[in-house]
């Protein structure tokens, strides 16, 4: 998604400054950019077992042996 | 003509040592915000208090990232299809301001904006320095809006629809140029620093899953330690960001 952002930028600039696009040649790399932003947040944020109160056996057992642990 | 002898005085090497201590300080300061965010810890219980933080946390940032996905689309298929804008599609996003989708484009961009600001605000490494100017950039787009369309477009026969209300207070304050020179300034350094703080994420959590994978060898070769246990117990969560 970092890569697709940065194409996207280098069509803004690219076609800003060195190729003259059509008119819409901005909205698309706008867009690509937004929509590559927020697919990498929807993807990063789309934890869904942790979202809905679930956690991995070895999550668990992670946690009972911090909270075992002495202080 | 008085000459101040008290400025001109030099400094004893007592209160340069004092100085420069300060302006150490000062950088060291300022090199916790270049600082790359170490490999997160185990996520809270997600009953606990602290996890149920967690999820709230986890539930915006999906939200923000809906936001992202559905923005270029809703902007230009609700323009054409609901309130049949012209020209189809427009330029930019940031022109859509003087669409029907006014109201869309600057909450959008004001949501994301706030939330990157906010981020990791409480943190001092290079996500809060990215995220705080990606978020301060985000907010000065939609303070500062583009200059507005004209009324027959260059290329086009048909007046724009809707017709490109006057200028903002702030527009006719300040001058149109000058917002949107700021808007063409802060655009372009929202991108950028959106772009490098997805880039140095990428790159986190490579480096985490390396580094997973070394101390996962390490364990398997009997060189088990608390630390390696917990990095290796949380590998579903490490990489992504935590609060």
């Amino acid at each position: 998604m970092a890569l697709l952002m940065l194409a996207a930028g280098g069509w803004i600039l690219f076609t800003m400054k060195i190729f003259k696009g059509p008119y819409w040649s901005l909205l698309v790399g706008e867009g690509t950019c937004a929509f590559a932003f927020g697919a990498s947040w929807t993807a990063k944020g789309a934890e869904w077992r942790y979202l809905f109160g679930g956690s991995t056996p070895e999550e668990k057992t992670a946690r009972a042996a911090l909270a075992s642990r002495p202080t | 003509m008085g000459v101040d002898t008290q400025a001109r005085r030099p400094q004893s090497p007592s209160s340069g040592r004092e100085g420069s201590s300060r302006v150490m300080r000062l950088l060291n300061w300022l090199k916790e915000f270049f600082t790359l965010v170490p490999a997160q810890d185990l996520r809270p219980d997600p009953h606990s208090g602290e996890g149920r933080y967690v999820r709230s946390f986890l539930v915006m940032r999906l939200f923000i990232g809906f936001i992202g996905v559905l923005l270029p689309f809703a902007l230009v298929f609700i323009d054409h299809w609901w309130f049949h804008g012209y020209p189809w599609p427009r330029g930019s996003e940031s022109i859509y301001y003087y669409s029907g989708m006014r109201e869309v484009f600057t909450v959008s961009i004001g949501t994301i904006a706030f939330f990157m600001f906010a981020y990791k605000i409480t943190e001092r490494n290079l996500d809060n320095t990215l995220s705080f100017f990606a978020g301060l950039a985000g907010i000065l787009i939609v303070l500062f809006p583009t200059a507005p369309p004209a009324l027959i477009q260059k290329g086009f026969t048909t007046p724009t629809n809707p017709v490109p209300p006057g200028l903002t207070p702030l527009q006719k304050s300040l001058t149109e140029p000058t917002t949107h020179t700021i808007h063409q300034f802060t655009s372009g350094a929202f991108i950028l620093f959106l772009g490098l703080l997805r880039s140095r994420s990428e790159f986190a959590k490579d480096s985490a899953r390396n580094a997973t994978t070394t101390r996962a060898s390490d364990r398997h070769s009997g060189a088990r330690t608390t630390g390696a246990w917990r990095c290796s117990c949380s590998r579903p969560v490490v990489g992504s960001c935590s609060p």
